[in-house]
Parts: structure tokens; C-alpha cells; sequence
């Protein structure tokens, strides 16, 4: 297959080439927001079914732990869109930085999570593959659904964040060669959404499991 | 390494500039701020609709900003939308479903 200029030849030109990558990434992430939105669907139903349960269980999870992972985040977010710019003018050494900035910030979350998980785990409170779940007082078997939602809900999303710190750093290996960076600038535009949708994930996850009720 | 300029690929815009970016970033900084601030007030069933409201609000910066919405062709609006479209059905049908039960269901 001929490669002219770094668009193929099914396609008229690289804006087309583009486009079509772009589509396709977003026909991929509604795949994924249906995926998330069973989930989210269980949730609505069993809070509705559970609605004290989920205001005290909700009250158990690390509030401080949850908004600075949510801070983290959101500024991963913001090094991922200025990587993706710096991409897409070219700049091959700005590129990786702030490449490496996401994969640290990223990785910070996920170390973050982790922490949050092992002290729920040794309260009691993580009721995931066996282990023991100790809760004294009523709606114990709605908080058990809460935190086991909790678990599954967030275990998912950190699991899209693994996938995508080792997406960020295949890229950021690849973004020093300056042949496939010619041939496959737009890879980091769909790197960029990948990201970035798993950060949407989060933004509704947030409220949904930390804040039902943190009245004093 | 070596910097390696090329020109940017034709059709591929990135009007969003660093300032931009900058921006949204702060703002969705300070919805997050808002969104902790709701949940320590007593709002009743409103502490949910805050929550969601402010969740889209900043589901939609990132959306159109981060990841370029705002100046991706038509095609890719319609695909965006109907994924929340078809959410939309999906929770509304499961919920008012469940509600029915509650409010209509055999005593």
C-alpha cells in the first residue's frame, strides 16, 4: 500500500484519513458509555431501592481521598489535551513531556485508589472475593450493595486507567521516532479521547459514590 | 531525543490554544469545588439534581473542550449524541420501571 504524505489511499486526503479515525474512536467510546451506563443503570436502581443504605455506606468512603484523586485527575486531563496540542504542532520533546506528566499523574490516581482500597479492605468495608465485611448497625445488606458497587464501579474505571497509563506509554516511546510520528500524528488526538473519557467516567462516579450525603 | 518539526497534518484543527485549555481546567477545578460544597448542605432531593447538574456541566467542558467536540464535524456530534441518547433510554426505562412497581405494584 503507497503512503503519500502519511495518508493512505483509500482516502482522498489526511482530513479525510483523519476524520474517519476520529469517528471510528467515537463510535468505540459509545460503545463504552453503554458499557459504563448498565452499571450506572444498577446503581440508579439499587439507590432508589436502598436509598438509606446508600447515604450511610456513602458516608464510610474517604471524601478528602476521593476530591484529591478527583483534582488528580482532572489535571491529567488538562496535561493530556496540552500533549495531544503539542502533537499536533509538531513538537516531538513537548509532546512526550507532558505525555510523562499524564502517566505520573495517572499513576498517582491509581496509587491513590489503591491506598483508599487497602483501608476499606482492613475496616472491613471492600466485600470483593470473599473478604470478611463487618458492618454494625441496620441496612447492613444495602450497604454490603453499595460498597460492592463501590468496588466494581471504580475497579472498572481503574482498570480503563491502567489500560490507558500503558497506552500513554507505548506512545510516549513511540513519540521519539520521527517515522511513525509522521505517519500517525492523529493516533495521539485518539489517545486524547481515550483518555479523556475516562475522566468523564470519573466525573460521575465522584458525586455518585462520595457525596450522597455528607451533611454534618 | 531530537525535536523534529513537521507541519501540523492539514484538517486536523486545534484551534484550542494553551489559554484555552488553561481555563476549562480552572473551571472544572472550581466545579468540583462546588459539587463537595452542595453535599454538606441539607437540599433534600435536591442535593442529587445539584450533583448531576454540575457532573453535565463538567462532562460537557470536557467533552467540547478536551476532546474537541466543539470543532468536530457533524457526524461525530450525531455519534456523540446518540451514545447519551441511548443511555438516556436505558436509565429512564430501567427507573421509571422500577418506580411503577413501587407506586402501582401488588400490595
Amino acid at each position: 500500500m503507497s503512503n503519500v504524505g502519511g495518508h493512505i489511499e483509500q482516502f482522498d486526503s489526511p482530513a479525510r484519513r483523519s476524520e474517519a479515525v476520529m469517528l471510528g474512536m467515537w463510535v468505540f467510546l459509545a460503545t463504552e458509555v453503554l458499557f459504563f451506563g448498565g452499571l450506572f443503570c444498577v446503581y440508579g436502581v439499587y439507590r432508589y431501592e436502598y436509598h438509606d443504605a446508600f447515604r450511610l455506606g456513602s458516608r464510610r468512603l474517604d471524601l478528602w481521598l476521593g476530591t484529591l484523586n478527583t483534582f488528580v485527575l482532572l489535571s491529567s486531563s488538562l496535561t493530556m489535551a496540552l500533549a495531544v496540542q503539542a502533537a499536533a504542532a509538531g513538537r516531538s520533546r513537548r509532546t512526550v513531556t507532558f505525555l510523562l506528566a499524564t502517566i505520573a499523574l495517572g499513576t498517582l490516581f491509581l496509587g491513590i485508589k489503591g491506598a483508599e482500597y487497602l483501608h476499606k479492605y482492613h475496616d472491613g468495608l471492600l466485600p470483593v472475593a470473599g473478604a470478611p465485611f463487618k458492618w454494625e448497625g441496620p441496612h447492613a445488606g444495602g450497604v454490603h450493595l453499595f460498597l460492592s458497587l463501590y468496588v466494581g464501579m471504580t475497579g472498572l474505571h481503574a482498570l480503563h486507567m491502567v489500560i490507558g497509563i500503558g497506552l500513554l506509554s507505548i506512545f510516549a516511546w513511540l513519540a521519539g521516532r520521527p517515522r511513525w510520528w509522521a505517519l500517525r500524528r492523529d493516533s495521539f488526538d485518539v489517545l486524547g479521547l481515550y483518555w479523556h473519557f475516562v475522566d468523564l467516567v470519573w466525573i460521575f462516579l465522584f458525586p455518585l459514590l462520595y457525596l450522597i450525603d455528607r451533611t454534618p | 531525543m531530537t525535536e523534529h518539526s513537521s507541519p501540523a497534518v492539514e484538517g486536523t484543527p486545534h484551534p484550542s490554544n494553551t489559554r484555552t485549555y488553561v481555563t476549562i481546567y480552572l473551571l472544572l477545578l472550581a466545579l468540583l469545588a462546588a459539587t463537595v460544597g452542595t453535599a454538606f448542605v441539607h437540599l433534600g432531593p435536591f442535593n442529587l439534581a445539584a450533583a448531576l447538574a454540575i457532573a453535565f456541566i463538567k462532562g460537557l467542558l470536557v467533552v467540547l473542550y478536551f476532546m474537541h467536540l466543539r470543532d468536530a464535524p457533524r457526524l461525530t456530534w450525531l455519534v456523540a449524541a446518540s451514545s447519551f441518547i441511548w443511555l438516556a433510554i436505558l436509565v429512564v426505562g430501567i427507573l421509571t420501571d422500577y418506580w411503577a412497581r413501587r407506586v402501582f405494584g401488588p400490595e
